[in-house]
C-alpha cells in the first residue's frame, strides 16, 4: 500500500511537470525554471516555520503565495533586465537559495526541512503524514499533488491555444489579444506553485529534470504539439516507473535513479537519432 | 480610390522604446482598398510603427485609429503578419496548423473548430498553392514556403486589412511575385493590405499608395507624387546613386497609363 | 571561532578567481553554464573517492575535472545534435550530473570509512574544512588560471563581442570558447570547495556583475572582478568565522549576492538608484529653463525687458511645465535669476542673460531641424523642446558658427543674438 502511494504522487507531480514542461522547453527557459524552484525556498521555509510554529498545515498557502510572487518577480526581472538578464537571474536565485538553506540552519528545530531532503526530495517519506477524510487515511502529500495536478490540467487545456500560440508567434498572439505575458507569467507561478507542494517528496534535481527530460525526449520525437504533450506523458510514466525499479535496485534515493535514468534516455535518442 | 475613409489614420504618432523615440510626431492616412507600402531606408521605424498599430508596443503619445475605432474594437478584422525571423520554426507544427491558428482569433479559449472553419483553411493552404503540404513540419519548409505558411494563416483570419512586416526579406522571385499577385487580388476585393518594405526600387512598381518614412513622414501619397528626388534625397539622405537609379525607374514608371 | 590564516590565503586566491571566470563567462552571456559544472563536480569527486576511499587533493581535482568536462561535453553534444534550445539542454545536463553525484553519494555513505564527512560539506561547502596542505595546490592552481584567463585576453574580445569579425581576423573563436569551458570546468572544483557545488555559481556571477557594473571596458572588468571576489570570498569567511553555527557555503553566497545586489543597483553607469536621481535632477533643471524661456517669451510680447509678469501668465506661456511653479521659481529667485514683488515676478538682468541665451538655443535649433534636417516646420518646436536640454556648450557654439546670419526662426519669430532685442 506504501508503495502504491508513492508511485501515485510521483506520477501526479511528473505528469503536472512535464505538461509545463512542455511549454518551458519550447520556449527554451529551462534554466528559468531551475533558478524559480532554487528561488522560492525562502518562501517555503516561511511557510514551514509558522507552520510548525502554530502547528497548522494551512500556512502551506503563505508558501505558495510567497513563492508565486518571488516567481512573478524573477520572470518580471528577466524580461526586463537588459544587460545580463541571466546574471542577475543568476544571482538572485543563488542568493535567495542561500538565504533559504541559512533559515532552514537558523529554525532547525521549528522547520521540518533539511538541505538533503531540499535538494534530493524524500519520496519513501510520502506516506508518513495523513489526512483523515472520511474514514481513510489519505497522504497529505497525495491530496495536495492531485490538487495542483488539477489545477495544471485545466490550465493546459484551458489556455491550450493562447498557450502554443505564444511560444510559436508570441508577437502575432498579442496582435490577436492573446496576452502573451500573462500566459508566460502564468506559467512560472505555476512552476512555483509546484516547487512548494514537491520538494519534499522530489526534491529540486528531480523537479528540474521531470520538467525539462521528458518534455525535451518528446519533443525530439513529436511532430505536432499535442502529440508532443501526450508523448510526454507516456516517458513521464515510463521513466518514472523504471527510474523507480533502478532507485531500489541500486539503492540510492528515488529522485537520483529517475533522473539519472532520463538523462540517460535523452542522451540514447540523441544518439540514435538521425542528424 | 476613397480618400474621404481612410482605413487607418495615424495622428501625431511618438513612439519607441525606453532609449528613447524612434518614430516621431508621425500622421498619415491610407485609403481602403489599396495595397500600401511603408518604406523608408533601415532604422527608421517602420517595423516599430507597425508593432504599435497592432498594440504590440504602447506609444509615447498620438493615436491610430482603424476605421475610426480603437485596434481593441476592431483587432478580429486586422492580420497581422510579423517578420518570419521573429518567429520558433523548430515548434512542432505541422503547415495546417499554423494556418488553423488563424482561425483562433474568432474561437476564443473555448469554442469548438467547425466544418467550415476547416473549409477555410482549405482554401487558404490552396490559395498560397501549399495544400499539398499541409502535413509537412514547420521546421521543413524554405524561407519562401514559411512566407506562404504566413500568409495563409493572414487569410484564414479572414480579415478586412493585412498588416505585414517586411513579407518580401528573404524569399524567392517567384514567392515574391505570387505573394505580390495575392495581395492585390485582396486588394481588388476592396481589403486593404499594409506592407512594409525596405526595398525603394521595387516599391514603386509594387504599391499604389506609399508611406516614405525616416523616424517622421516625409511624404504620403500614390508612388508618383511621393517618389520625388526631394522627398527620397530628404528620406534617405542624398546618396546620389540611388537616387540615379531611381530616376530611370520612375520615368519609365511614368510613361505607363495612370491606374 | 577563529580561522587560521591559510585559510583566508586559499579564500583570497579562489575568490580572484572564480571573479575572473565568472566576468569572461558573463560577457559571453554563458554564465549558467557555470551553475551546471559546478553540479558536475560532484558525481567526479564522489567517484574517485568510492574508487579509492581516501584521496588527495589532486586526485579530487583530476575527479571534478573529468566529470565537468564530462559534462562540457555533453552539453555541447546534445545542442549539436538536437534542436533542443541551450538553456534547456543545461537544465538537462544539470540534473542528470548532478542526480549521478547524489546517487554515488548515496552509495559512499554506506561504506564504512573515515572521510566520508568530505562529501557532504562539498554538497553546502565548508570553510574551515581546508587543510593547510591543500591550500599550495589552490593557490597555484588560481594562479595558473588567472594567467591562462590573462593570456587570453584579446581572443575573449573576439569571442564575446564580435566572433564574426573575429574569423575574419583568423582568431580560432571555436578552439577559444572550449578552452574558456575548459579553464571553468577546471576552476569550479575551487569555487565549489569554499560555498559548495549547489551554490558555487553565485561566486562567479556576483564579483562579475560588480566588475561589470562599475567599469565599462573589459580590461577593467577582469581587474575588478577578480579583486572583488577575493574581497567578497575573504569577507564571506569572516562572517562565517563570527557566526556559529550556520553553515558557511550558504553564507558566503549570501552576504555576496547581497553586497552584489547593492553594487548593481547603486552602480554608476548602470545602477538603477542613481539613474533614477539622475533623472528627476534633469526633470527639475529642465523646468527652470522652461519657467525663464517662458518669462523671456512673455516679455517678448510686451517688449519691456523689466515687466512684472504673473503667475498666470508664465503658464500660459509654458509648453512643457516644470513639476512645481512654486518650488522652482523659489529656486529660480536665490539663484538670482527672478525677483518677487508682491504677486507678480521681474527678470533680474542676469536672468534676462539667460533666458535669452535659452531662447536663442531653442531657436537656432528649430532653424537647423527644419533647414538642415528637413524635418516640417509645424513639428521642429517638440523635437527642439527636449533637445535644447542635453546640448553641451561644444555643440552650442557649433549651431552659433552654422548660423550665424539668421535673423528669424521658423515660426518667424527673432533670434534674440547678443546685442539685438
Amino acid at each position: 500500500m506504501e508503495w502504491f502511494w508513492v508511485i501515485l504522487v510521483l506520477l501526479l507531480v511528473g505528469s503536472a511537470a512535464s505538461l509545463l514542461g512542455s511549454f518551458i522547453v519550447l520556449k527554451g527557459f529551462g534554466m528559468l525554471g531551475d533558478a524559480i524552484s532554487h528561488a522560492v525556498l525562502p518562501a517555503i521555509v516561511i511557510g514551514y516555520l509558522i507552520g510548525g510554529i502554530y502547528d497548522n498545515n494551512w500556512f502551506l498557502i503563505l508558501s505558495i503565495a510567497l513563492a508565486v510572487l518571488t516567481s512573478l518577480t524573477i520572470e518580471w526581472l528577466y524580461q526586463r533586465t537588459r544587460m545580463y538578464p541571466d546574471g542577475i537571474m543568476g544571482l538572485i536565485f543563488t542568493f535567495l537559495f542561500a538565504l533559504g538553506l541559512l533559515m532552514i540552519d537558523l529554525w532547525t528545530y521549528s522547520v521540518d526541512l533539511d538541505p538533503e531532503c531540499v535538494l534530493f526530495g524524500e519520496a519513501a517519506y510520502i506516506p508518513f503524514s495523513f489526512f483523515l477524510i472520511g474514514n481513510a487515511l489519505i497522504p497529505k502529500q497525495l491530496i495536495l499533488s492531485v490538487i495542483i495536478w488539477l489545477i495544471i490540467l485545466i490550465f493546459t487545456f484551458a489556455g491550450y491555444r493562447p498557450l502554443a500560440l505564444s511560444t510559436f508567434d508570441r508577437i502575432y498572439a498579442h496582435s490577436i489579444k492573446m496576452h502573451p505575458s500573462l500566459w508566460q507569467y502564468s506559467i512560472s507561478a505555476l512552476v512555483a506553485v509546484l516547487t512548494v507542494i514537491a520538494i519534499e517528496s522530489v526534491g529540486i534535481v528531480l523537479l528540474l529534470s521531470i520538467l525539462v527530460v521528458p518534455a525535451s525526449i518528446a519533443f525530439l520525437w513529436a511532430k505536432r504539439l499535442h502529440s508532443m504533450i501526450f508523448l510526454a506523458q507516456i516517458v513521464n510514466a515510463t521513466l518514472i516507473f523504471l527510474g523507480l525499479l533502478f532507485a531500489l535496485y541500486v539503492d540510492i534515493p528515488i529522485s537520483a535513479g529517475i533522473a539519472i535514468l532520463g538523462g540517460l534516455a535523452l542522451l540514447t535518442i540523441t544518439i540514435l537519432k538521425k542528424k | 480610390m476613397n480618400q474621404k475613409n481612410p482605413v487607418i489614420k495615424v495622428t501625431n504618432l511618438t513612439a519607441g522604446y525606453d532609449t528613447g523615440p524612434v518614430i516621431w510626431g508621425v500622421s498619415f492616412e491610407i485609403p481602403e482598398g489599396v495595397v500600401a507600402g511603408i518604406v523608408g531606408p533601415n532604422g527608421a521605424g517602420k517595423s516599430t510603427l507597425l508593432k504599435v498599430m497592432v498594440g504590440i508596443l504602447k506609444p509615447h503619445s498620438g493615436t491610430v485609429l482603424f476605421w475610426n475605432k480603437e485596434y481593441s474594437e476592431v483587432y478580429k478584422r486586422i492580420a497581422y503578419v510579423p517578420q518570419k525571423e521573429e518567429v520558433d520554426w523548430t515548434f512542432p507544427a505541422t503547415v495546417y496548423d499554423v494556418v488553423m491558428m488563424g482561425r483562433w482569433v474568432h474561437k476564443g479559449l473555448w469554442k469548438r473548430i467547425t466544418k467550415q472553419d476547416k473549409e477555410i483553411v482549405r482554401q487558404a493552404l490552396e490559395t498560397v498553392e501549399m495544400w499539398d503540404y499541409r502535413n509537412r513540419q514547420i521546421s521543413k519548409l524554405s524561407g519562401g514556403q514559411q512566407q506562404r505558411v504566413f500568409f495563409a494563416r493572414a487569410l484564414a483570419q479572414d480579415p478586412d486589412l493585412f498588416l505585414l512586416d517586411e513579407p518580401f526579406a528573404g524569399v524567392d522571385m517567384k514567392t515574391e511575385e505570387t505573394l505580390l499577385e495575392l495581395l492585390k487580388q485582396q486588394a481588388s476585393k476592396g481589403k486593404t493590405v499594409v506592407v512594409v518594405h525596405h526595398n525603394l526600387f521595387t516599391a514603386a512598381e509594387h504599391f499604389q499608395w506609399l508611406v516614405l518614412l525616416n523616424m517622421h513622414v516625409v511624404s504620403v501619397g500614390p508612388p508618383e507624387e511621393v517618389l520625388t528626388s526631394e522627398n527620397i534625397e530628404r528620406a534617405y539622405g542624398g546618396h546620389l546613386p540611388v537616387l540615379a537609379k531611381l530616376s530611370q525607374r520612375l520615368s519609365s514608371l511614368r510613361e505607363k497609363p495612370t491606374r | 571561532m577563529d580561522l587560521p590564516i591559510h585559510i583566508f590565503v586559499a579564500l583570497a586566491f579562489i575568490g580572484w578567481f572564480s571573479g575572473l571566470m565568472g566576468a569572461v563567462l558573463l560577457v559571453h552571456h554563458r554564465v549558467l553554464i557555470g551553475d551546471v559544472l559546478s553540479h558536475s563536480v560532484l558525481a567526479g569527486v564522489a567517484f574517485v573517492f568510492l574508487l579509492f576511499l581516501e584521496v588527495s587533493f589532486p586526485l579530487l581535482i583530476a575527479g571534478a575535472i573529468a566529470s565537468t568536462l564530462l559534462a562540457a561535453l555533453l552539453i555541447e553534444f546534445i545542442k549539436n545534435r538536437t534542436p533542443l534550445k541551450e538553456d534547456v539542454v543545461l537544465g538537462i545536463v544539470l540534473a542528470f550530473m548532478f542526480a549521478i553525484g547524489i546517487a554515488f553519494l548515496a552509495v559512499s555513505q554506506k561504506i564504512p570509512s573515515i572521510e566520508k564527512a568530505m562529501l557532504n560539506t562539498l554538497l553546502l561547502g565548508e570553510v574551515s574544512a581546508i587543510l593547510p596542505n591543500e591550500v599550495p595546490y589552490m593557490v597555484i592552481a588560481s594562479i595558473v588560471g588567472s594567467l591562462v584567463i590573462w593570456l587570453l585576453y584579446k581572443g575573449w574580445f573576439f569571442t564575446g563581442f564580435d566572433p564574426v569579425f573575429g574569423q575574419t581576423q583568423q582568431v580560432p573563436i571555436n578552439r577559444l570558447r572550449k578552452i574558456l569551458l575548459f579553464i571553468v570546468a577546471s576552476g569550479i572544483l575551487l569555487t565549489a570547495y569554499i560555498s559548495g557545488v549547489v551554490l558555487a555559481v553565485g561566486l562567479l556571477i556576483a564579483p562579475a556583475l560588480i566588475g561589470r557594473f562599475f567599469s565599462t571596458r573589459l580590461y577593467s572588468t577582469l581587474l575588478l572582478s577578480g579583486l572583488s571576489g577575493a574581497v567578497l570570498a575573504v569577507l564571506g569567511g569572516i562572517v562565517s568565522a563570527k557566526v556559529e553555527g550556520l553553515s558557511t557555503g550558504p553564507l558566503i553566497i549570501f552576504s555576496a549576492g547581497l553586497i552584489g545586489l547593492l553594487t548593481i543597483l547603486f552602480s554608476p553607469h548602470y545602477g538603477i538608484v542613481l539613474h533614477r536621481i539622475r533623472y528627476v535632477l534633469f526633470k527639475w533643471s529642465r523646468g527652470q529653463e522652461n519657467i525663464l524661456r517662458a518669462a523671456y517669451k512673455v516679455l517678448e510680447r510686451t517688449g519691456n525687458t523689466s515687466y512684472a509678469f504673473s503667475l498666470e501668465e508664465l503658464k500660459q506661456a509654458c509648453d512643457d511645465p516644470p513639476p512645481s511653479w512654486t518650488i522652482l521659481l523659489k529656486v529660480l529667485e536665490m539663484k538670482g535669476f527672478v525677483k518677487q514683488s508682491g504677486n507678480k515676478w521681474l527678470l533680474t538682468p542676469q536672468g534676462l542673460e539667460k533666458a535669452k541665451r535659452l531662447t536663442r538655443l531653442h531657436r537656432l535649433l528649430e532653424l537647423y531641424l527644419s533647414e538642415i534636417v528637413k524635418i516640417a516646420p509645424e513639428k521642429v518646436h517638440s523635437y527642439a523642446e527636449s533637445l535644447e536640454h542635453i546640448i553641451t556648450p561644444e555643440v552650442e557654439q557649433r549651431l552659433y558658427e552654422l548660423l550665424r546670419d539668421k535673423q528669424y526662426d521658423p515660426h518667424k519669430k527673432p533670434v534674440p543674438w547678443n546685442g539685438s532685442g
